[in-house]
C-alpha cells in the first residue's frame, strides 16, 4: 500500500477524492489536511469529517491554512459550483469527530520524516499547506516521494479566468513556491480533468447500491453536474478534477505525462495564475515537473465508479 | 493596374524581411505603395536607410519613411541576438526618406488609396498604433492589416507564450488588436510552417541565376544568408505574409478575439484568447493556422522567380 497524505478544500470533488483514495485497497490515507479554497478552511475540515464518517473511516484530520500565502483571503466560497455548504446541501448533519490537536503543516512534516521519500502527497486545492511545509522545513523537499497536485491548466483554458484554474489561481504564490521547490511534482491539470467527465446516468450505479454512502455521493455528484451543464452548455458531466489526482496514484498508467518546466504567472493582468509551460522545442530551463496531458477517460472512469463507492 | 493589390509595407531589418520586400517591390506581383519603418534589431532610422537601398534594387519609387523609435510606452528593448539586421552593404539608392513620420505615411496613402490598401506589419505594431491614433477611422480605410507576429496555440519564440513582434510593443499590439481594424494574424501557429525545402527553392534559385538583375543578385545573397541558418531549405515567415496580404487565402485561417498580455515579465505580449466552452466572443481577427506546403513552396518560389526576374536591370 502506497502511504498517501491527502490534502483538501472539500468541496464535493475533493469529497469524491476523499472516498475514492479511502476506500482504495492500492493506498494507505495518513491523514487528510485541509486548506481554505472552495470554503473556508474550518468548513473544509467538516465538510471532510461528515465524508469519513459516511465512509465509516477513522482517519485523521489536521486543520491547515486558512488564508492565501500573500493576498488578502476574499473568503468567497464557491456556492454556485458547490453549494452554501460546500457538499450541494448534504452538509447538514454534525460529524462524529473533530479535527486533531496538531497543524496540517506540522503533520506533514512529520509523516515526511518519518517515512523518508515513501509518503505521496496529493494535494487537490490550494499548495498553501505544502508551501508552509516546505518554508518551515526545507528539509522535507528531499524526502517528500512525490506530490501529485491537481490544479492549473498548461494546454487548455482555465476555469476561473480563460487562463487560470481555481487551485491556482487561490493561491498563486504558494503553486509558484512548490514549482521552485525541486519536490518531484506530477501535475493533473484541467488539461486532463475536463476529459474525465462523470455522466449523470452513472449515478444510478451508485444509488442502486441501495448505501447512505451511495446516496450520499449520488446526491453531491448530482449537485456538481447541474453547475456544470450551467456552466458549460452542452457537456455530459462534471471534471472529475480531485479524484483523478487520486487515480493516478492508485495507477499511474491512468495519464500519459510530458516533463515540462511550469512557472506560474504572479504579475499578468490577463495571465494572472496561469500555469505557463515551456512548450517549445528548446525549452530554456529543465523540467520541473510531470505534467499530464493524455488520460484513459473511459477506464479510469470505470475504475473510479467501481471503487469510489 | 486596378487588380494588382496595393501593399504597405511596415517592418525592422532583417534578411527575411529585406527578402519580403524586395519581392513586394520586384516581383509585379503587388503594388509597393509605401514602406515605413520601425525600431528592432535596429533602429527605425537605420531600418528606413536599409529598406530604401532594397527597393532601390527594384527600381521601386515606393516612399519610405522612418517611424516608430521605441514602443508606445516603455524603453526601447535590447536587439535579439539570435536574431540578424541583414547587414549588408547594398548600393545607396539615390533617392530620400520622406520627411514624413511612419504613422503619417501610413494615415496618408490609406486616405489616398481608400479601400485598396493593404498593411503589411512584419515588426513590432508601434507604427500602426500610432497611425491609429492619429486617424481613428484609419481601421475602415484600409482592406486589411496582415500582422506577422504573435503565437495563439503554438508555444512563443523569445517566451514560452510570447512571440519576438509582440514582445516588443505589447501596448501597441493590444491597442491595434482592439482597434477594430481588420486583422489577418500570421503568427507562429502557421509562420513556422513557412519553410522551403532546399529542392523546393531550386527552380526560384534557376531564375534568379538567369535573371541577373541587381534584385536577384540581392535574392542570392539573401537567401544563402537565411540558408545557413536553417537546415535543409529556408523558413520565409516574412514572403510569407506579403504573398497571403497581395493574394489573400493562402493560409487557412479561424475567427478568434485575440486580446495581448501587457503586464508581468513571464507572460507579457502574449497573445491570448478566451477559448472556453461557452465563451463570449468578439471576433477581431483571422489567426493563421494552415498553409499546404505543396502550395506554400509553388508560391513562394514564384514570388522570389518574379522578383529576379522583375527588378530594375
Amino acid at each position: 500500500m502506497k502511504p498517501i497524505i491527502l490534502d483538501v478544500d472539500t468541496g464535493i470533488d475533493d469529497a469524491l477524492a476523499i472516498a475514492y483514495a479511502v476506500r482504495s485497497p492500492a493506498l494507505e490515507v495518513l491523514g487528510i489536511t485541509t486548506c481554505f479554497g472552495n470554503v473556508p478552511v474550518e468548513e473544509a475540515s467538516r465538510n471532510s469529517l461528515i465524508v469519513l464518517d459516511y465512509l465509516d473511516s477513522g482517519v485523521p484530520v489536521f486543520q491547515g491554512a486558512a488564508h492565501p500565502l500573500v493576498r488578502p483571503y476574499s473568503g468567497e466560497k464557491a456556492v454556485a459550483v458547490h453549494g452554501e455548504d460546500g457538499l450541494g446541501g448534504r452538509a447538514d448533519i454534525e460529524p462524529k469527530r473533530g479535527v486533531e490537536p496538531v497543524s496540517a503543516v506540522d503533520f506533514i512534516i512529520g509523516r515526511v520524516k518519518e517515512r523518508p521519500n515513501e509518503v505521496t502527497l496529493i494535494c487537490v486545492g490550494t499548495l498553501t499547506n505544502l508551501a508552509l511545509a516546505l518554508m518551515k522545513a526545507p528539509e522535507i523537499a528531499g524526502l517528500i516521494g512525490r506530490v501529485v497536485i491537481m490544479g492549473g491548466a498548461v494546454t487548455v483554458p482555465g476555469n476561473v479566468t480563460p487562463w487560470a484554474e481555481a487551485n491556482i489561481i487561490n493561491d498563486p504564490e504558494a503553486a509558484d513556491f512548490v514549482f521552485r521547490s525541486g519536490v518531484p511534482i506530477t501535475l493533473v491539470g484541467l488539461d486532463v480533468t475536463m476529459k474525465t467527465l462523470l455522466p449523470e446516468e452513472a449515478l444510478a450505479e451508485w444509488r442502486a447500491k441501495g448505501t447512505r454512502l451511495g446516496d450520499f455521493m449520488a446526491d453531491i455528484a448530482a449537485f456538481y453536474i447541474g453547475c456544470y451543464k450551467r456552466n458549460y452548455p452542452g457537456i455530459r458531466g462534471c471534471g472529475l478534477h480531485d479524484p483523478l489526482a487520486v487515480g493516478v496514484v492508485i495507477d499511474p498508467s491512468f495519464v500519459k505525462t510530458r516533463p515540462l518546466h511550469v512557472q506560474v504567472d504572479l504579475e499578468g493582468e490577463l495571465s494572472f495564475a496561469r500555469t505557463v509551460g515551456d512548450l517549445r522545442d528548446k525549452p530554456e530551463k529543465e523540467p520541473n515537473m510531470d505534467v499530464c496531458l493524455k488520460v484513459d477517460a473511459e477506464r479510469f472512469l470505470r475504475h473510479f465508479l467501481d471503487n469510489a463507492v | 493596374m486596378d487588380n494588382i493589390p496595393k501593399l504597405l509595407v511596415d517592418t525592422d531589418t532583417g534578411t527575411g524581411k529585406s527578402l519580403a520586400l524586395l519581392c513586394a517591390a520586384a516581383s509585379g506581383l503587388a503594388e509597393l505603395a509605401g514602406v515605413t519603418t520601425v525600431f528592432g534589431q535596429a533602429g527605425a532610422a537605420e531600418a528606413a536607410e536599409r529598406m530604401l537601398r532594397i527597393i532601390g534594387l527594384a527600381g521601386s519609387a515606393a516612399p519610405v519613411a522612418a517611424g516608430a523609435e521605441r514602443p508606445l510606452f516603455r524603453e526601447r528593448p535590447p536587439a535579439d541576438p539570435e536574431e540578424d539586421a541583414a547587414d549588408f552593404a547594398f548600393p545607396e539608392s539615390g533617392r530620400r526618406l520622406e520627411t514624413l513620420s511612419g504613422a503619417d505615411l501610413i494615415v496618408d496613402l490609406a486616405n489616398r488609396l481608400p479601400g485598396e490598401l493593404t498593411l503589411v506589419a512584419l515588426g513590432p505594431l508601434t507604427n500602426i498604433a500610432l497611425a491609429l491614433v492619429k486617424d481613428s477611422a484609419l481601421g475602415g480605410k484600409v482592406k486589411r492589416l496582415v500582422v506577422l507576429g504573435g503565437a495563439l496555440k503554438a508555444p512563443g519564440d523569445v517566451t514560452p507564450v510570447a512571440e519576438r513582434n509582440m514582445r516588443r510593443d505589447p501596448e501597441a499590439a493590444f491597442r491595434v488588436f482592439h482597434s477594430g481594424i481588420p486583422i489577418t494574424m500570421l503568427g507562429l501557429d502557421v509562420s513556422r510552417q513557412a519553410f522551403v525545402s532546399a529542392d523546393g527553392l531550386k527552380p526560384a534559385l534557376n531564375a534568379v541565376t538567369e535573371a541577373g538583375t541587381p534584385a536577384a543578385e540581392a535574392i542570392r545573397r539573401l537567401l544563402g544568408e537565411l540558408a545557413a541558418r536553417f537546415e535543409g531549405g529556408v523558413r520565409l515567415a516574412e514572403l510569407l505574409a506579403v504573398a497571403e496580404a497581395a493574394e489573400p487565402g493562402l493560409v487557412g485561417t479561424e475567427p478568434h478575439d485575440v486580446t495581448v498580455e501587457t503586464k508581468g515579465a513571464l507572460s507579457l505580449g502574449a497573445t491570448l484568447t478566451d477559448l472556453r466552452i461557452g465563451a463570449k466572443r468578439k471576433i477581431n481577427c483571422e489567426v493563421g493556422m494552415t498553409v499546404s506546403p505543396e502550395r506554400l513552396e509553388d508560391r513562394l518560389a514564384r514570388w522570389l522567380a518574379a522578383a529576379a526576374k522583375g527588378g530594375a536591370r
